[in-house]
């Protein structure tokens, strides 16, 4: 929304805009290019573990690169785009456990409760009369903000600012209706309205080169913290802090010392300190303030926030997403899973032995059973590049049971539109050719089909493959040892459908 | 010679009694490693496939040199079985096991730090010196394994295992055999990256060239890169990137817990022009790997 351009060339009411909270809170929307950025230096990326589904190959090649959301930091954004809905598929899905994201209220009551400073008043309504009661109490201007999990709340009219009780009432009211990329909001969160002297950016990720979590400051807050990195270096701080220690305020002070002066350091100080220990007690990959404000008076309060807790930690810390009202159902995905997808995450959940199931949906006509890991990214550009239309990606590998591996083919045959599928995987170590070739040719048979027919391709080397070549050939299946490369495999199971 | 393992090297398995580790014994006694005992808490005194079973490392460390542990217990108890063995003084540590958080990652590959232990994995299959020794279940059985692998001078770092065998076997193909090919994970923090290892081969007399096998996500490949200009490295060095198909996708998770495109320089373009930048050769297909080895050797 706004550039930092001189003040005086700024008109009065941007001017006045920006010294306020609530203006700085949502204000990049119009602003932020949303793209999916690196914070300021590339070794501090955090990684963060979600998955989404897929989009169709038709429409990998239409896809911008980046995606106008409207966020409120480059490392947020790089975040908050990412899983939460697609608006170019009708298909999005976690594909395993997604990251969990939580809500602006629930990431400030989290800070609240290791004794971050918030704006006064900061609290959820669900109504425009709870919005109503929470701004009389205020007792002065508030702003008002969509709880969605998704960016671009100020552009798409999420955040509304009121002088007293009975506009916050009618905005809260506004909000409320107000569906945002698809979102419905939660809540509308309801904080005092006060104006800003200083803005601050203060984040907690991982820095995957170093394997530290690594603190980032910069005085330059409420903008896009990777452009000051690039053009204001001097602007940003960062300190790694250890994993194995207890988290000690010198490494705050330190961070903090290379920006601040004076009393602001202490100040400054009770915010990175809780943050840390907070990134490190509940397993986040991303604890983010943005802006973190001095107030006028010279306060200071967390003006957003944003948490983000890995998956795998979910189950340690039951407790507190229990007492923030998360339920563990809560995937926090913009939309369901297809029915295609949810039966493949039921045909891999079905037993524990190894791995098969975990489809993601694409639109095409070839039904991929491809194994897992880097094998599977290898074939499903294999196949692609020689312009081939793939109907799923999945996973299979350890050792699945005949039973899953048939179900897979089952389900995969039985998407509309498939017409072949080919099974391909690298040389393998742990899992038995011979039991996948039985899978398959189980589950075509069971679907009605000539396993011969249906499967173009079967490229499995490895463990038990005589006994699995011996096999296919009593159906007449085509298969390839390892003598014939993943990328020439993938070849010819599209040379097969382009003739059919 | 190889790196991290010989033929020499004793090793320990924690979680011997899983299923999958049970299997893993047996692949690895009949390649020849020397595996001097398992380890699962209350199931001391009993034996896998003649290896003696221990309730903790310490029982066996203290009878015995242990050089290396390969952990193949569930998640929750895999920060407990690393601590363990570092503890124990195990300088090498092959950690198996998937969907660790990360926080603990963090905390294992401090403390291995700390210790001067080397941490491979975790979310790995293993390392493999062919016709010296292999921990993990890299190459799977014995018979499977010599299959894939070949002694020879090319070392072989990748994130995923199943390529990792997919590559030596191309490479053995050719007649390009491996000095030591490790499984490093594919996880978005992991003990021991690319660069982390070069220093490994550039000292092994015997290595003369790498092939790695890289995904989207993550700056490990950057960070490879750099090391490789930094040092000017004798050794050359062929990539092969998977995964292209999701550069147009950022956010999106597959295969792997670390590959996601975040930004820019997650991408599988970005990475490739990076190595390009820096010598590296990147392959465009697996089959390219052999020649673009003979070529970089000059051959």
């Amino acid at each position: 929304m706004f550039e930092r351009a001189s003040p005086a060339a700024m008109s009065r009411s941007t001017r006045d805009r920006m010294r306020w909270t609530g203006g700085s809170a949502g204000a990049p929307a119009s602003r932020a290019p949303p793209a999916a950025k690196r914070p300021p230096n590339a070794s501090s990326v955090p990684f963060v573990k979600i998955s989404i589904p897929i989009h169709t190959p038709s429409t990998i090649s239409r896809m911008p690169s980046t995606f106008a959301m409207g966020v409120s930091s480059p490392l947020v954004s790089a975040f908050r785009q990412l899983p939460l809905w697609r608006p170019w598929s009708k298909k999005a899905r976690p594909r395993e456990g997604p990251l969990l994201r939580f809500y602006e209220y629930e990431s400030k009551q989290l800070l609240a409760r290791h004794g971050v400073a918030l704006p006064k008043g900061s609290r959820l309504a669900r109504s425009a009369d709870e919005a109503r009661q929470i701004a009389a109490g205020i007792a002065g201007p508030t702003v008002l903000k969509s709880q969605v999990l998704s960016g671009g709340r100020m552009k798409a009219g999420g955040v509304l600012f009121a002088e007293n009780a009975d506009q916050a009432a009618a905005a809260a009211e506004t909000i409320l209706r107000l569906e945002i990329n698809g979102h419905k909001p939660r809540g509308v969160l309801v904080e005092s309205r006060q104006p800003v002297a200083q803005e601050y950016y203060l984040g907690v990720t991982w820095d995957g080169i170093a394997k530290r979590p690594v603190m980032i400051l910069s005085d330059m807050g409420g903008i896009d913290v990777e452009e000051v990195a690039e053009k204001h270096p001097d602007h940003i701080a960062k300190r790694h802090f250890s994993t194995l220690l207890p988290f000690s305020e010198y490494r705050a002070k330190q961070l903090v010392a290379q920006l601040a002066s004076g009393s602001d350091v202490n100040a400054l100080v009770r915010f990175v300190a809780p943050l840390a220990r907070i990134f490190m007690q509940y397993g986040l990959t991303l604890a983010e303030i943005n802006p973190l404000a001095k107030l006028a008076d010279g306060s200071f309060v967390a003006l957003d926030a944003h948490v983000d807790m890995e998956a795998e930690a979910r189950s340690q810390h039951a407790a507190l997403l229990r007492e923030l009202g998360i339920g563990d159902d809560e995937t926090r995905m913009a939309r369901p899973p297809t029915k295609f997808e949810l039966d493949g995450a039921a045909i891999n959940a079905a037993d524990h032995r190894g791995v098969a199931g975990n489809v993601t949906e694409f639109d095409g006509t070839l039904g991929l059973i491809i194994g897992a890991g880097g094998g599977s990214l290898t074939l499903f550009d294999a196949v692609r590049s020689h312009g081939g239309d793939p109907a799923n990606y999945c996973e299979i590998g350890g050792n699945p049971s005949v039973g899953k591996v048939a179900a897979l083919t089952r389900l995969i045959l039985a998407k509309p539109g498939v017409k072949k599928i080919a099974v391909m995987m690298n040389v393998v170590s742990n899992t038995r050719v011979d039991m996948v070739a039985r899978g398959v040719i189980k589950g075509v048979v069971e679907s009605g089909h000539d396993p011969g027919e249906k499967i173009a391709i079967f490229r499995i080397p490895g463990s038990w493959e005589q006994e699995g070549f011996k096999l296919l050939g009593k159906y007449g299946v085509e298969f390839c040892d390892r003598s014939v490369s993943m990328y020439e495999a993938a070849g010819r199971a599209v040379a097969k459908m382009k003739r059919a | 010679m190889s790196i991290l393992i010989t033929a020499d090297t004793t090793c320990i398995i924690q979680g011997i009694t899983g299923r999958e580790a049970v299997s893993m014994t047996r692949e690895c006694l009949d390649y020849g490693t020397r595996i001097v005992g398992g380890v699962t808490p209350g199931r001391g005194g009993r034996d896998v496939h003649g290896v003696p079973v221990y309730d903790t490392v310490e029982q066996i460390a203290k009878k015995t040199r242990v050089d290396a542990s390969v952990i193949s217990v569930p998640p929750a108890f895999a920060r407990d079985a690393a601590f363990e063995a570092i503890e124990a003084g195990v300088k090498l540590l092959v950690i198996v096991t998937e969907n660790i958080p990360r926080f603990e990652v963090a905390q294992m590959v401090e403390l291995a730090e700390l210790r001067g232990a080397r941490i491979i994995g975790p979310n790995c299959l293993g390392v493999l010196s062919p016709g010296e020794a292999k921990i993990g279940g890299l190459g799977g059985r014995a018979v499977d394994a010599r299959k894939a692998f070949t002694k020879g001078r090319i070392g072989v770092m990748s994130r995923s295992g199943g390529m990792t065998t997919e590559i030596c076997n191309t490479l053995s193909a050719a007649g390009l055999g491996q000095s030591t090919a490790v499984s490093i994970g594919g996880d978005a923090i992991i003990g021991s990256s690319y660069a982390e290892l070069m220093p490994l081969f550039e000292a092994d007399p015997e290595t003369e060239a790498i092939a790695i096998y890289s995904e989207p996500g993550g700056r490990m490949e950057a960070d490879l890169a750099r090391w490789v200009t930094d040092h000017r490295s004798r050794l050359p060095v062929v990539a092969f990137m998977a995964g292209r198909f999701m550069d147009a996708m950022p956010g999106m998770r597959f295969g792997h817990a670390g590959t996601i495109v975040e930004g820019k320089a997650d991408t599988t373009a970005e990475k490739i022009e990076r190595m390009r930048a820096a010598g590296i050769a990147v392959a465009e297909r697996i089959e390219d790997i052999p020649a673009l080895v003979w070529k970089q050797l000059g051959r």
